[in-house]
């Protein structure tokens, strides 16, 4: 079961490249989730009303509704998910430049077999994110949340799942470019624009539909970290707040995932190497 | 005795070239056979196809009698044009790859390295590789799953002629163990010396296909020289059974039908008073049948 995913971890471990970009990605992903209540604090020591931003940071690292918020920062607009999604980018680009995705099927793998080791693969950087996710969290909120029973810990963790679900689409999304443009540099730029052109057509889709547009989808998942203290407090702020997954939200981004490893299946299966 | 490789109307076109046209080939256990053409010919494109590399053709191929598929590719050890290998991985790194796909033990490595003679430098990045080396690498690559089949795609080219007498002695070690052997090259006196069958392809047809023994036995040509050759080749004309008379410097070169020999030019010649200073029989070099058959 794991023969493919040790294949491409062969191909990974002494890779230089792979490295530093986990490294890199890791490194970013806590500092911008620890940066959060080091700011706050800093805030808070030059803001007259301390009170108001300790409630704050109570309420948005509080146990249950930390997971949301965590995964919202995680997770924002593709600042942080996109070395992964270089990564991806880069193994699967390389098998074209070095073409040894050619050797690789001369010596007995099949098309199907190899892209399956590169879903593996994305499957397990979206797990080392899930869990780097889970680990900070944990951290933060056993220091910080004044509510530290073990059903608030645990419970709303199925944020982590969305998680996983998001960022695990957004890789086979950054899959199928490598597989279609074949050349890393370009593709790393397609990757790029299409974050500034999404919103862009999300302008001039009806709002109905513009969470079916799949970086949307993929963001959608998990929208907004949750601030009950506004709902509660402040009703002239008016602001939307998510309490929970919407299944549709979820589904559509399952279907990407689905859609997007598709495509990248069948380009593969009938393409002279 | 299922063949090997069984080919049947294979044709492949891209966009406006046809590669391959109406290919049929039938390679056997234990054959040495040679893919002999010239430069853009279909070799590489007939062996690309029957490996899953080059895809849509019409026609079809079995290996080992049955449907073509990977798993029957962990039987094949094949290196297709230049080798292509994980240019920051060593060899030794590149083969356990190669090794894990065809679900075949590491253990073979160290061996298939000193075999191509690449040992030495087992644990150094490919990039560092010269030409030559790489070729052996991915000769390597191809023994180290322990094959039934070995297919070469010009397996010399790049090589300097050490290079090219090692690979020759290698593939003839290899061919003496049992190993079917599927070699594709244009060079005429390669496989000649290698090759126990060969098939000769140009513009994607096969012209020719055969034993080497076979091709080599077509028309033998008899060298005859005397004093007076316009007399000599007068005396010649009658003679039923030459299909061609050449001159080359002071000797006649004559084509002759495969049944005659040279004492029946001898006798004749005598008969008519002509008296030979020279004549030998030359055994038709698998270049002059290349060449020839590649004009008609």
């Amino acid at each position: 079961m794991f023969r493919l995913l040790n294949i491409e971890w062969e191909k990974l471990r002494t890779y230089r490249a792979f490295w530093v970009m986990v490294i890199l990605y890791v490194f970013v992903l806590f500092s911008m989730i620890f940066a959060v209540p080091a700011l706050l604090d800093y805030i808070a020591e030059h803001a007259k009303e301390n009170l108001a931003l300790k409630a704050f940071k109570a309420i948005v690292f509080n146990f249950p509704d930390i997971w949301q918020n965590i995964t919202f920062v995680a997770s924002m607009r593709g600042f942080i998910k996109i070395f992964l999604a270089i990564l991806v980018v880069i193994f699967i680009t390389n098998e074209f430049s070095f073409l040894t995705v050619r050797t690789n099927i001369l010596n007995g793998m099949s098309r199907g077999e190899f892209v399956a080791g590169k879903l593996q693969v994305i499957f397990f950087l979206t797990l080392l994110s899930t869990l780097a996710v889970f680990l900070a969290g944990l951290y933060l909120g056993l220091t910080q949340s004044p509510v530290r029973s073990l059903s608030s810990v645990f419970s709303k963790m199925h944020y982590l799942l969305a998680y996983f679900l998001e960022v695990f689409t957004y890789l086979t999304f950054a899959l199928l470019i490598g597989v279609l443009i074949r050349k890393t540099g370009f593709s790393v730029i397609v990757l790029l624009l299409y974050l500034i052109i999404e919103p862009i057509i999300q302008y001039y889709v009806p709002e109905d539909y513009d969470k079916y547009l799949p970086l949307n989808a993929m963001n959608h998942v998990i929208w907004s970290p949750n601030t009950s203290l506004i709902k509660v407090k402040t009703p002239e702020f008016n602001m939307d707040f998510q309490e929970f997954i919407s299944w549709a939200d979820a589904g559509v981004c399952m279907l990407y995932a689905g859609l997007f490893t598709g495509l990248v299946y069948l380009y593969l299966r009938k393409k002279d190497l | 005795m299922t063949p090997v490789l069984q080919i049947s109307n294979l044709t492949k076109t891209f966009g406006r070239l046809k590669a391959v046209d109406d290919l049929n080939l039938l390679v056997e256990k234990g054959n040495v056979f040679g893919l002999l053409g010239p430069n853009g010919s279909g070799k590489t494109t007939t062996l690309g196809i029957v490996l899953d590399i080059i895809k849509t053709p019409t026609g079809s191929y079995l290996w080992f009698g049955e449907e073509p598929s990977h798993i029957s590719r962990k039987r094949i050890g094949a290196t297709l044009e230049t080798p292509f290998f994980y240019p920051y991985l060593s060899a030794v790194n590149n083969l356990r790859i190669v090794a894990r796909i065809k679900e075949k033990p590491f253990k073979r490595i160290e061996n298939v390295l000193k075999i191509v003679d690449l040992h030495h430098r087992m644990d150094d990045k490919f990039r560092t590789y010269s030409l030559g080396m790489k070729q052996r690498l991915a000769i390597a690559a191809a023994l180290v799953g322990d094959p039934e089949v070995l297919i070469l795609d010009e397996p010399t080219n790049g090589l300097d002629p050490l290079g090219i007498a090692e690979i020759r002695n290698l593939v003839n070690r290899i061919a003496n163990e049992g190993l079917t052997i599927i070699l594709a090259s244009h060079m005429l006196d390669e496989v000649q010396k290698m090759c126990s069958h060969v098939a000769v392809l140009r513009t994607g047809r096969i012209l020719f296909s055969g034993s080497v023994a076979e091709a080599l036995n077509e028309n033998d040509i008899i060298e005859v020289s005397s004093n007076n050759l316009e007399l000599l080749s007068l005396g010649l004309k009658n003679f039923d059974g030459i299909i061609e008379i050449r001159k080359e410097g002071n000797l006649l070169v004559l084509k002759v039908k495969n049944e005659i020999k040279p004492t029946d030019i001898n006798e004749f010649l005598i008969e008519k008073g002509i008296v030979l200073s020279h004549l030998s029989l030359r055994k038709k070099t698998l270049e002059q049948q290349f060449i020839e058959v590649l004009q008609a």
